[in-house]
């Protein structure tokens, strides 16, 4: 059977794969699957990672060199627009299947490297240039002196299981998806098992959320089980709206599907008929595939009415949100599907009971979901004998800053941070000190070298006083100003809080106000302004304490820890900025102080002409000098001065 | 159900299903609020109903959470004080610092939190938020400035007048509460009613101020001052300073407006019988024309606007008569009739009235003959009290004077008009006149038993069934409305629609008092003052009947008494 | 009213609350931002208060209310740009253009805009000038791509 003959391939796939509970048992499908998964091939297949990050490093303009130089030479192979292994460090990356041989990976492939890339590899020769390693297969010949992907120190530290398809798979194919097992735990869930039986599954599995709650999903789903109701809800969050976060995203766009078989059986397991992924406006590469999985999904009967002759209706919507940070919180998500402001309302009502429209409605991270599929086919046990005590599975984190090897990595909870950066992250960039590592802007926790041992586990990290978030993983060295960053989460949550109520809204913007003032120089240094500064950091824990009592979301809840979580951590650099007005990591330019080196000074007059505020006086061929009270630290005379006569401190 | 709970260490009796705020209030524990209304669904933005539950990471709102069995509460411990002692800093650390120049000083619900949590200091130096103020608007005076987004006025707006001229614009720390594209509210669907004002906690919502206009037209030489007094304002004046009918509150007040220096005091409830006589004849004659929709009271401006911008359609179906206020300033700038002794432009009318609106309503060009208006200024009874203040006046204490003839009767049918359901069944009243004639008995409603149900009333005059209903609050309007419409119900003939809850005795220029039965207190002392009048019909008010017949002869002047519509394009 | 206009309220046949913000995206992916007309025309169409639609367009930070420069620059500022040093390049970026972010210049030439993360936080500080990523900035490197940009908007634009 060709792996081009759709309606063939399709019936296969239904009658064969997903309504065959015996299908492991037969040799045969086993073979035939491996042609339609792309694993087995009679033609070359490249994969070129095209996600949004992948896109941004130009492998859009290496896909479509590839394309043009198979049709210039009239070669005959597949091309496919791919995922992303979350090697974002390696990008533009492609991926080459030829016949017989071992899939291989080559890496920062920029277009004009693209000929000689293929001159070689479509000859069967490996390249000297752009070779990243090749998988390991038992079905293939290994290339010969090529390394294997799961020796590279980034991949080796990884667990990947909910990753396990991204950047491997034809993200949008459901052939290719159900060929390497997906959709089958949906069609046995539905065709054998209760809604309360998956429920209890999943509860015992004790998967918690990713999202930043950890709540144990199952639980929660029960509520909703066990409401009564002519209609449910299931809501995907995919907002992934913390900075420095973007694990949904790659794997919205490497593995819809899953996410797709993810949701369908969740809103099985409360009874919800209609499910809604919502996500960004800004993720228009995740929505776009997200709605051509769901196209090719319908047409094979997984979605919508009487899937599989079982009785179950299930339709999923793909909502864009219109960008609001906030439309990450429960309440707020559903105000925006709704066609409204996005403001938290109080809970009680809690959405499991009372959300969209009023009705029971569910809300989980795609993390957490993507979680699902795996747990119906290998059982709760399974799931629970990875990870530890407290946490289980597998954790995702985007990996980015001032580190080696970023990207997108999934851990097994346990891990520790020392790991990750260290042996995944490869260290710290230009060798440089390591300071912290920034877990998201949501949970406003620091890792330190202090405690950077920590597991990567819910109750451990608690316990150092950090919190998981959602999995963003920014590592700074100590050329990052912690005031600074303070400063900027602050701002932030400024700007993201909805307005409604007051400790969040007036909090936000006047905490901003006491750290600007730390770390600017006022215009002019006045007795008040110092007393200011000093009452205002007094204030600042009285302030975060009624911020978190009193605030009704956790936006407003959370907005004060990272001010609270430097204080704890880097309580000399806060000193430093307040008492002595300095920056030691010389990031505040405010606090700058400027002077000319009278010795190194030619005088040739150019700060003169470039300072702004004329603050720099002197003759022509006499040393210059800077009037300390008109200048405000704009950094033009260090950039004029080509004798390196002016110094900053 | 019932069961009990532990406030303060002592037990407290609470029933399933209410909020812990309601209960604590029920039971005499006071807790502070600013953005709680009763009745509608909490809002959670103020988070000053604070109170600490035993069990609870964080301090939880009362005014949304359900009491619960077996729960501990402290409403009063130091974390709970000094947490709201805080939110209230935080508010002022963005508030101007304006209370000695602001209307609601010594009114304000922000104020009174400072005072009451003892706040003696500035906490926050810090930069505020800068906004435009809205003089656009014939009635409403916004200044974004004192507004504290306690989202009070925008839920009244939308919830209870279904006008939804203002929202919140921006996010966060940037929210207003404005109209589309910031425009001004004179641009809005806004219909002037006021009710944001009523419920306001603060001088971010106040009158468009009419004081100073007629301050220097009664200090002035070239104009000559008539105050109208309208019935609804005399018995909120009553009921707001605790006056009984027997002292007399007509008389006090016509004495004080006298004394600040009106050159006349009239009763606009004169108007009001006569707006109810031409109403009844309107009515008569659609009843023998068989028109097959109900006639549609025409004496609420605010409802008036309401129909011209959202229901245009129903404005063939609306009384044409002129309103007691326009009516009134028509009869005393007359030429023939009016104040025969002074020409009609140096006549300024004051109207003093317990309604926003009907600072629009004078200023309809409709209301205008001649480039001079009907009516100059419109008095709400805010500013009347602040106007008796500032001319060191204690109405209470002063001798009563009486209304200046011809217009100085007026019936019980005017105060009727005061409350909902009142002017319906005073029009059926003068319709069983004008069939019956006066000898018959006089007719009386038996309002429906249900007190959540359908205010209506259906009574045999003469050879009609006529139905008659009465509907306040335009979102229970429109949904009266729509009703009769999908039931196809023709058996309604006159519904008297007012825009404010409870009707004029509900009206935006009323007292501040968010109390949501403040308006039946007002209806009572109406009802009360009801049994001193001697006329007890429109009809019997000989002074109006008398005149009207004197001088109303030809058809131009008869049409005189009435007014038109037109559908209003505005942004909605 | 604007044929395109009428196209896109035809997408959206059942006139639910939820057509909202869907509708409002349509509009300004047509029109590349939302004008008071179009406000106006939605609220008729939808049957909701012009009033609560300018609310709901206000709150979220995708839409704008006047057009766009011909190039439209979006900035990452997400923690990790922040790292590395994206305020440094906002700053230059304003200090270029004239304009604050959320701002078109006079010209209608650029437009700016910051966003929280684009998702390529590997590649930081980075902007994107319409659909065109430029990574790993430097305040050098910020000038040139800008430069070139003005120097050669004609053809540039042409070639989009
Ligand atoms: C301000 C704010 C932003 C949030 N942003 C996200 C987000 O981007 N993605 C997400 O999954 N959860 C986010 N959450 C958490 C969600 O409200 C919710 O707890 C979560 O989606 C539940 O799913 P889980 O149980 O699978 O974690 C956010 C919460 C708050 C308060
Ligand atoms: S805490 Fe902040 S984001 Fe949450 S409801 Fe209050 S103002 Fe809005
Ligand atoms: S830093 Fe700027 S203001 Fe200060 S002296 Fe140099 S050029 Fe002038
Ligand atoms: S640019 Fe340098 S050398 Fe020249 S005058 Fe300034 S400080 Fe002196
Ligand atoms: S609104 Fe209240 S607190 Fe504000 S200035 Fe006026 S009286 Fe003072
Ligand atoms: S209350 Fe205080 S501040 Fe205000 S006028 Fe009186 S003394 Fe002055
Ligand atoms: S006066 Fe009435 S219609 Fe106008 S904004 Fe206030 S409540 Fe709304
Ligand atoms: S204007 Fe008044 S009622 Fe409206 S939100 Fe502001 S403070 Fe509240
Ligand atoms: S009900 Fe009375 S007070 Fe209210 S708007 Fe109408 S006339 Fe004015
Ligand atoms: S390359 Fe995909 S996460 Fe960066
Ligand atoms: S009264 Fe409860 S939050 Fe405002
Ligand atoms: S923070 Fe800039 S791309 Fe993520």
């Amino acid at each position: 059977m060709k792996s081009n003959d759709h309606t063939s391939v399709k019936e296969f796939l239904i009658q064969k794969v997903l309504r065959n509970p015996d299908r492991d048992q037969d040799p045969d499908i086993g073979r035939q699957l491996l042609h339609i998964s792309g694993e087995r091939v009679d033609k070359p297949l490249i994969y070129v990672g095209t996600t949004t990050c992948a896109r941004a490093a130009g492998a859009q303009k290496t896909f479509d060199a590839i394309a043009r130089y198979l049709e210039e030479n009239h070669i005959d192979a597949n091309l496919i627009q791919g995922g992303c292994v979350g090697y974002c460090k390696a990008e533009p990356l492609v991926d080459v299947q030829m016949p017989g041989q071992a899939r291989i990976s080559f890496q920062n492939v920029k277009q004009e490297m693209v000929a000689a890339l293929m001159d070689e590899i479509l000859n069967n020769h490996v390249p000297e240039n752009n070779l990243l390693g090749q998988y390991r297969s038992p079905i293939h010949q290994s290339w010969d002196n090529v390394p294997y992907l799961d020796e590279i120190p980034f991949f080796a530290g990884q667990k990947k299981l909910i990753m396990a398809n991204c950047g491997i798979i034809d993200p949008v194919s459901v052939s290719q998806y159900i060929a390497r097992g997906g959709y089958q735990a949906f069609v046995d869930t539905i065709t054998r098992k209760t809604p309360a039986m998956v429920c209890d599954i999943v509860e015992n599995s004790m998967l918690a959320g990713r999202g930043g709650g950890a709540y144990i999903a199952g639980k929660k789903w029960k509520i909703s089980l066990n409401a009564v109701s002519d209609q449910k809800y299931f809501v995907c969050n995919a907002v992934e709206s913390d900075p420095g976060s973007y694990m949904n995203r790659v794997i919205m766009e490497s593995d819809p599907h899953k996410l797709i078989e993810a949701l369908l059986i969740a809103s099985y397991a409360i009874g919800a008929s209609k499910a809604f992924i919502f996500t960004r406006s800004e993720f228009s590469l995740s929505i776009q595939r997200l709605n051509q999985a769901l196209k090719h999904a319908e047409e094979y009967g997984i979605l919508g009415h009487n899937i599989f002759d079982s009785g179950v209706n299930i339709d999923i919507i793909v909502k864009e949100g219109a960008r609001a940070f906030v439309c990450g919180e429960e309440t707020a998500l559903n105000n925006s599907i709704e066609g409204k402001r996005a403001m938290p309302v109080s809970k009680p009502p809690f959405p499991a009971l009372k959300g969209l429209w009023n009705k029971p409605t569910i809300i989980n991270n795609v993390e957490t979901l993507i979680n699902v599929p795996q747990i119906m086919r290998n059982g709760p046990d399974w799931f629970k004998s990875i990870g530890t005590e407290n946490s289980k599975g597998t954790k995702l984190f985007s990996l980015s800053g001032k580190i080696n090897s970023y990207g997108t990595v999934e851990v097994e909870m346990g891990t520790s941070f020392r790991d990750i950066v260290e042996k995944i992250g490869g260290g710290i960039k230009d060798e440089q000190e390591f300071k912290a590592i920034i877990l998201g802007i949501n949970s406003g926790s620091y890792i330190t070298s202090k405690t950077l041992d920590t597991r990567v586990d819910f109750e451990e990290l608690k316990s150092v006083g950090s919190a998981l978030g959602s999995g963003a993983c920014v590592v700074v060295d100590k050329n990052s100003c912690m005031l600074d960053l303070a400063r900027f989460f602050t701002n932030f949550f400024k700007n993201e809080s909805c307005g409604k109520c007051i400790p969040c809204r007036e909090g936000t913007a006047r905490m901003l106000e006491i750290i600007e003032h730390a770390t600017r120089k006022p215009s002019k240094e006045q007795s008040f302004q110092t007393l200011e500064r000093f009452k205002g950091i007094m204030q600042l824990k009285g302030m975060a304490r009624v911020m978190k009592d009193t605030s009704l979301c956790s936006l407003g809840k959370s907005a004060p820890n990272a001010i609270l979580n430097t204080l704890a951590n880097f309580k000399q650099e806060f000193d430093a900025h307040v008492f002595e007005r300095k920056c030691p990591a010389g990031v505040c330019r405010d606090l700058k102080t400027y002077f000319i080196d009278v010795d190194a000074c030619t005088g040739c007059t150019a700060c003169f002409k470039k300072c702004p505020v004329d603050a720099i006086i002197g003759a022509p061929r006499q040393p210059h000098f800077v009037v300390q009270d008109k200048c405000i630290a704009c950094n033009a005379c260090f950039e004029a001065c080509k004798f390196n006569a002016v110094i900053v401190e | 159900m019932s069961f009990t709970i532990q406030v303060n260490n002592s037990p407290l009796e609470v029933h399933q299903g209410e909020t812990l705020l309601n209960a604590l209030r029920r039971n005499g524990i006071k807790i502070p609020t600013l953005c709680h209304m009763s009745g509608f669904t909490p809002s959670g933005a103020c988070r000053l109903c604070v109170v600490e539950i035993e069990g609870k990471k964080d301090l939880i709102t009362s005014c949304s959470y359900p009491v619960e069995e077996g729960m501990a509460v402290k409403t009063n411990s130091l974390r709970v004080i000094s947490a709201r002692k805080s939110l209230v800093e935080m508010l002022l650390s963005n508030h101007p610092d304006d209370c000695l120049y602001c209307e609601r000083n010594g009114n304000c619900e922000l104020q009174w939190l400072a005072e009451e949590m003892n706040i003696t200091e500035r906490k926050y130096f810090s930069q505020k938020n800068s906004h435009k103020r809205d003089h656009s608007s014939t009635s409403v005076y916004r200044d974004p400035a004192k507004c504290i987004l306690c989202n009070r006025c925008v839920r009244v707006c939308e919830e209870v007048q279904l006008v939804t001229a203002i929202e919140f614009i921006y996010r966060g720390n940037k929210t207003t509460v404005n109209s589309a594209f910031n425009k001004g509210l004179n641009v809005s669907s806004c219909i002037n009613c006021g009710q944001c004002i009523m419920v306001c906690p603060t001088g971010a919502l106040v009158d468009i101020p009419h004081t100073e206009k007629v301050q220097s037209a009664i200090t002035g030489k070239k104009k000559f001052p008539v105050a109208m007094i309208s019935p609804a304002f005399v018995s909120a004046v009553a009921e707001h300073l605790g006056l009984k009918p027997a002292d007399n509150p007509w008389g006090l007040i016509v004495a004080a407006l006298k004394k600040a220096g009106f050159k006349k005091v009239i009763d606009m409830g004169w108007a009001s019988d006569l707006n109810i006589r031409l109403e009844a004849q309107h009515l008569l004659k659609r009843l023998e024309d068989k028109a097959p929709e109900p006639m549609l009271s025409s004496c609420c401006p605010a409802w008036i606007q309401y129909a011209e911008e959202f229901v245009p359609h129903m404005i063939p179906d609306i009384a044409t008569a002129k309103s007691p206020q326009q009516l009134m300033g028509r009869m005393l700038k007359n030429e023939d009739y009016g104040l025969q002794d002074v020409a009609p432009e140096n006549i300024f009318t004051v109207s003093f009235s317990v309604c926003t609106a009907n600072k629009f309503e004078a200023s309809r060009e409709e209301n205008t003959r001649k480039g001079i208006s009907e009516v100059d200024a419109i008095i709400t009874v805010r500013e009347f009290l602040k106007l008796m203040r500032s001319y060191g006046l204690d109405i209470r204490r002063i001798e009563p004077d009486s209304f200046d003839k011809p217009f100085s009767e007026s019936s019980t049918a005017s105060l009727q008009t005061v409350y909902s359901g009142g002017k319906a069944e005073a029009v059926a009243q003068q319709l069983n006149h004008l069939l019956n004639g006066n000898k018959s008995a006089m007719l009386k409603f038996t309002p429906p038993k249900n007190p959540g149900g359908r205010k209506e009333v259906k009574v045999k005059i003469g050879k009609h069934e006529v139905g008659f209903a009465w509907v306040s609050g335009i979102a229970d309007v429109q949904k009266y409305f729509d009703d009769l419409k999908a039931e196809k119900r023709t058996d309604i003939h006159y519904v008297e629609v007012m825009a404010c809850s409870g009707g004029c005795a509900g009206g935006g220029g009323q007292p501040i008092h968010w109390q949501p039965d403040k308006f039946r207190q007002r209806k009572k002392m109406a009802q009360e003052m009801e049994k001193s009048r001697e006329a007890r019909v429109a009809f019997e008010n000989i002074q109006m009947e008398t005149f009207i017949n004197r001088h109303i002869v030809s058809e131009e002047q008869e049409k005189c008494l009435h007014t038109s519509f037109h559908k209003r394009d505005v942004l909605k | 009213m604007d044929s395109k206009l009428t196209s896109i309220f035809a997408l959206f046949p059942n006139k639910q609350r939820d057509d909202l913000i869907p509708m409002l995206h349509k509009i300004q992916d047509e029109f590349g931002f939302l004008s008071e007309e179009f406000i106006i025309d939605v609220g008729k169409y939808l049957n909701i208060s012009i009033n609560k639609i300018y609310g709901v367009a206000t709150f979220y930070d995708n839409f704008r209310f006047g057009p766009k420069g011909k190039f439209h620059i979006r900035l990452c500022h997400g923690t990790a740009c922040h790292v590395a040093g994206a305020s440094t390049i906002l700053a230059e970026l304003e200090k270029y253009l004239r304009i604050s972010a959320g701002e078109t210049d006079k010209n209608g030439l650029f437009s700016l805009e910051v966003v929280s993360c684009i998702g390529a936080c590997g590649l930081a500080p980075l902007i994107e000038i319409n659909d065109e990523y430029y990574t790993n900035l430097t305040l050098d490197s910020l000038k040139s791509v800008l430069d070139n940009y003005r120097e050669n908007h004609n053809s540039i634009y042409e070639e989009q």
